[in-house]
């Protein structure tokens, strides 16, 4: 499945292949959830944006409703971006008076343990200045004219600042992720 | 991308970079680690993190110096040589050690030891009641075959002891300990290598 183009699934879907329709959701699934974190900020929203989503991409194959096959891609982000709206327009959703999963930092729906390892690591690796660029830039979300003036740095010095942190976290989080995703890649020692 | 993620794109743009990352899968995966990365130092500041004042000094302790000293002489062919040596063949060379879990876990509580000499330096470890809790000390490249051996002084004052311990391809030590294991409280941790011991680390172990 993995070289059949979005086309071939769609053709494959309609003509009752579920394995197909599994790869479908396998490729664009991650992508759809995203995008419902992003604008719903709640894990349980963005997966019901996902499977609401899905449903209606597959029900619309199967009723060969879609015109452009190749362009599937676009039908599940429009038919995502929908479900979105409806979401956050919901009288439901509006009268629960539904928070985020934001209400601590630690229920921050985007962190996990290997990002909050990650970013204390890298901070540890980055000068006093550098580590007071980030939190002026990212946590006050302050103009660059105003921190070039607090601790004056040119706009290169911003760039390489930012291009270093972000690659030393990126490191990082994918040691952090491989240590915990290999299979039997961490001895397991009982103390 | 960044602009993206801090939202500074206009609603027509957006859309359009939606439509590309769609389609991208590296531009897909290079968003959300711009994402991880902003969210990580937002909690990062939260905590107190970003403040200058608490900058940490890290000490690099001599053996350690020596021992990077030592690696940068070696070649790239012996790096290469501990790099290729199959995962599992580090995981055989433990002793007495159950096999690791191979099932990936979810948000396994990850704790990064340095070197320090920081009086009251210390690591602190939030873990749950089940699954396991990975270890990851940086160590400088090492002639191959180089092992380090670890002693655990636990809360209740019990020392225990992994031996054999090798740098990893991703150049640590890494191993895990499952969370029942870890009682609350601090935990001494005691790198050392042909019984010299080489760099010492805390941690705090907290229950969720």
């Amino acid at each position: 499945m993995d070289g059949c183009s979005d086309a071939e699934l769609v053709r494959l879907i309609q003509n009752g292949d579920q394995v197909a329709g599994s790869e479908l959701f396998e490729r664009y699934g991650d992508r759809t959830y995203y995008l419902a974190l992003r604008d719903l900020r709640s894990r349980s929203d963005a997966e019901d944006v996902r499977a609401e989503a899905f449903l209606r991409v597959l029900r619309a194959i199967q009723a060969e409703q879609i015109r452009a096959p190749e362009m599937i891609s676009s039908f599940i982000l429009s038919t995502a971006r929908n479900i979105i709206l409806e979401t956050l327009r919901s009288p439901l959703r509006a009268a629960s008076g539904e928070v985020p999963d934001q209400s601590d930092a630690n229920a921050n729906p985007l962190l996990d343990e290997e990002v909050t390892g990650a970013i204390a690591h890298t901070l540890r690796l980055l000068k006093p200045r550098e580590r007071e660029f980030l939190r002026l830039h990212y946590y006050e979300e302050l103009p660059k004219e105003e921190i070039a003036r607090r601790i004056g740095i040119d706009q290169e010095r911003v760039r390489l600042i930012k291009s270093r942190a972000l690659k030393s976290f990126r490191e990082i989080y994918q040691r952090l992720r491989k240590a915990v995703d290999t299979k039997g890649g961490v001895p397991s020692h009982k103390i | 991308m960044e602009a993206y993620v801090r939202r500074e794109l206009t609603p027509q743009q957006s859309e359009a970079f939606e439509e590309h990352y769609f389609t991208c899968r590296q531009c897909f995966e290079e968003v959300q680690e711009i994402e991880k990365f902003i969210a990580g130092l937002h909690q990062a500041g939260d905590r107190g993190m970003l403040n200058t004042a608490q900058v940490e000094r890290r000490w690099l302790m001599p053996a350690f110096v020596f021992a990077t000293a030592a690696a940068l002489l070696l070649t790239a062919g012996l790096s290469y040589l501990v790099l290729s040596r199959p995962l599992a063949h580090e995981v055989q060379l433990a002793q007495n050690v159950p096999t690791a879990n191979p099932s990936p876990q979810a948000n396994v509580p990850v704790v990064i030891l340095n070197a320090d000499r920081a009086a009251d330096s210390r690591r602190q470890l939030s873990i749950g009641d089940i699954g396991d809790a990975v270890f990851w000390i940086d160590v400088p490249p090492q002639p191959p075959g180089t092992k380090f051996d670890l002693t655990i002084s636990s809360p209740g004052n019990e020392l225990k002891s992994i031996q054999g311990l090798e740098r990893n391809a991703d150049g640590a030590l890494a191993f895990s300990v499952p969370a029942s294991d870890l009682a609350p409280g601090t935990y001494v941790l005691r790198l050392s290598q042909n019984s010299r011991m080489v760099a010492q680390y805390s941690v705090d172990v907290i229950r969720k």
